[in-house]
């Protein structure tokens, strides 16, 4: 009974493994394979060992593109998803609470070139909504996406606002948190930040574990969406991110050996960060225990 | 009997070839391009019934270059495409063009002399014509005339120089609330390679070290090196171009529509914008002198993919482009300064009624207009240096040192780019 349950689940399960096979797995495995040839797409391809691996190393545009890349993941990041969680916190309850949840998943349901647009007027330095109100505090007003040092601060901002899945998934959590906790902290005392402190963050830490390291795979590859789409990988760099090195080597400049060796240290960059949350969690000692998710 | 069947025969040909012949067609432009390029496509096929054309169209050029170098790749480029002169290199030395020198040659509609030579010299490929140019567009000074006679400066002269330049820029350059914030430009000019050139030449001074075989960018010597210099001041000292923050804020085309940026700029590419957008008197003036003239060709031509499957369909969509009557048609856009002499001074592109009245200009620049090297790493090398020149545009760094920069940072693409 259970095993043919089980066998008709994956019976169900076989269209989107094929693919998920066709369209991911094989051309993950081709081009990694690519990594080792010189292929031009015009020509055929040409085995040279691990040449193209050195070649991608020593452009300084390659180390550049990683820092960038790591940027604008370790600095959005954490915000996301702890904004993620007081969002959630906030649409939990309240007269207001439909009105919150559309605000905040309306952003991530958005085009990404319509949210791009919106952003470049919001970041304009001389005439966007952000700058005017900085000037009107009398606060100095950066260029934003003109200036080297404000542009990844700006892309990072822009960032924020797309939270919409995490704050499901936290919304979701904060469901299942058992109102009586609440409640019996409030008796002894607590006050709302104090709940949130020590009640719900700690309960929901596994979740936000989980939503950290898939928030650290995610903007590492589409951090380069909306950087592309706002600065172009501008100015001079400053924005320029791993994945715009692969697509400009790639079909820029017709070199997909040396785009897929970079391709190579994209997923080993994406490993060093999963397990940098992992270690972080196993500091803390949360997620590990009861529900083991990451293990 | 035998007569007959020999009449007959061309009719059997016709009929066969009305089934089988459609060519693709790929274009990037605006809409009223587009809208041309329709008109260009109906009138073939009324001549051609035999042959059906695809046309697609991709509005920005930064895509449509995505998209051919993808589709090259790929296997499926379209059959015809339209090419600016800097990007053919790439494509031929791959080996996916057409040479149409031969079907020139052959062609009873057009012949190699009715063209501009330079711009048959432009797309010329170790000895082959490999496309047939659309257009002998070069760089003029777009100005915005009811700014000139407000400020009471007298319009660019046909020998206007830099010097004339500089001043005239500086006075149309104002804050006219004096709060600090610039509200009028004088002029406004992206800061690249490509609009750099014509300066260099004009100082005496070289874009490569030598033309005929270049190895490295040449703008760190003496002529080229003064030219970048006098370019960058136009921001950094004189003030009379936005900065970067300005520029970002409202980019300087878009200033120039408005009114309030007096001098850009462009080739005549900004003609049909222009003429929709700007509700002002406008015209156009040849670029200012330095040393000598010099002007730079911006030309576009229509290229035959090697793996076109019917090349003869392909061959006659492109030769009814360059015919009297199909540059006529694209002519009549605005956009393009015809490649054949015969339109070029005819009122398809002279036409007194339409702005600009100085059209005149292209046509007296085409004897002295240069042409960047053909090398096919050239889009690389230029788009590397105008990061360079960029920054020095807006201060980061100095002339010299972007010129070091530019040099040393393209040097790699001259070792791997293929010559003509």
């Amino acid at each position: 009974m259970n095993d043919g349950y089980e066998r008709r689940l994956k019976r169900l399960l076989l269209p989107y493994g094929m693919g998920i096979g066709l369209l991911f797995v094989v051309p993950a495995i081709l081009s990694f394979a690519l990594a080792f040839f010189r292929y031009d797409a015009l020509s055929p391809p040409r085995f040279v060992g691990t040449l193209n691996f050195p070649l991608a190393r020593t452009d300084s545009l390659f180390s550049l593109s990683v820092f960038n890349s790591l940027a604008l993941v370790i600095l959005p990041a954490p915000l996301r998803v702890f904004g993620a969680f007081l969002a959630a916190r906030l649409a939990r309850g309240g007269r207001l609470r439909h009105l919150l949840r559309a605000a905040v998943f309306l952003p991530a349901a958005m085009p990404a070139s319509a949210f791009a647009l919106a952003w470049l007027w919001i970041l304009n330095p001389l005439y966007g909504p952000l700058n005017r109100l900085l000037m009107a505090l009398s606060l100095s007003a950066p260029g934003w996406l003109s200036d080297a040092q404000w542009a990844r601060p700006a892309i990072a901002l822009a960032l924020l606002w797309l939270v919409g899945e995490g704050f499901l998934v936290c919304l979701a959590a904060l469901y299942d948190v058992p109102r009586d906790l609440e409640d019996a902290a409030a008796a002894d005392g607590a006050g709302a930040g104090a709940i949130l402190r020590y009640v719900l963050l700690p309960l929901l830490a596994p979740v936000l574990l989980l939503l950290m390291a898939r928030d650290a795979v995610l903007l590492l590859q589409e951090s380069f969406t909306l950087a592309w789409l706002l600065s172009g990988g501008g100015p001079y760099y400053a924005t320029y991110t791993l994945p715009q090195f692969i697509y400009e080597a790639a079909f820029g400049r017709l070199d997909f050996g040396v785009a897929s060796a970079a391709l190579w240290a994209l997923y080993v960059v994406t490993g060093l960060l999963l397990i940098l949350v992992y270690l972080v969690a196993r500091q803390w000692q949360v997620g590990l225990s009861e529900e083991e998710f990451l293990l | 009997m035998k007569p007959l069947a020999l009449l007959l025969l061309p009719l059997l040909l016709f009929a066969c070839r009305s089934e089988s012949s459609t060519v693709s067609f790929t274009v990037s432009g605006d809409a009223a391009e587009y809208a041309a390029y329709e008109t260009l496509v109906a009138a073939f096929e009324a001549a051609h019934p035999e042959i059906d054309v695809t046309l697609t169209h991709i509005p920005s050029a930064g895509d449509y270059s995505a998209k051919l170098v993808t589709d090259f790749a790929a296997g499926t480029p379209p059959d015809v495409s339209l090419l600016n002169y800097r990007r053919v290199p790439a494509f031929a030395a791959a080996g996916q063009m057409e040479p149409l020198g031969p079907y020139l040659d052959k062609s009873e509609l057009i012949a190699r002399e009715d063209f501009y030579p330079i711009t048959i010299d432009a797309f010329t490929w170790q000895g082959d014509i490999l496309c047939i140019p659309q257009n002998v567009s070069s760089l003029v000074v777009y100005y915005n005339r009811d700014l000139f006679a407000a400020a009471g400066v007298a319009e660019p002269a046909d020998d206007w120089t830099w010097d004339d330049f500089v001043t005239t820029a500086v006075t149309l350059t104002r804050d006219s609330d004096g709060d600090g914030t610039i509200d009028q430009y004088g002029a406004g000019i992206e800061p690249s390679l490509y609009r750099l050139a014509p300066f260099v030449w004009q100082n005496g001074g070289r874009l490569v070290d030598d033309p005929a075989n270049p190895t490295q960018l040449g703008l760190t010597r003496l002529p080229s090196l003064q030219a970048l210099e006098w370019f960058v001041a136009l921001q950094t000292v004189h003030h009379v171009v936005p900065d970067r923050t300005a520029e970002a804020a409202i980019d300087s085309e878009t200033r120039f529509i408005q009114g309030t940026t007096a001098m850009f700029f462009d080739s005549r590419r900004g003609t049909p914008t222009f003429r929709e957008a700007a509700d002002f008197d406008w015209d156009i003036a040849p670029l200012p002198r330095g040393q000598e003239a010099a002007g730079i060709l911006h030309s576009d031509a229509y290229c035959l993919s090697a793996a076109a499957k019917d090349k003869d369909a392909a061959w006659s969509l492109i030769e009814f482009a360059n015919s009297p009557e199909g540059q006529t048609i694209i002519a009549g856009t605005g956009r393009t300064v015809p490649s054949l002499r015969a339109v070029a001074e005819s009122d398809a592109f002279l036409d007194p009624a339409a702005r600009p009245s100085r059209s005149q200009v292209f046509l007296d620049s085409v004897d002295h207009l240069q042409i960047v090297p053909l090398i096919s790493t050239w889009e690389d090398i230029e788009s590397t240096a105008s990061e360079e020149i960029e920054r020095a545009f807006y201060g980061d760094i100095t002339a010299e040192e972007a010129a070091i920069l530019a040099r040393d940072r393209t040097e790699e693409y001259f070792a791997l780019g293929a010559r003509p």
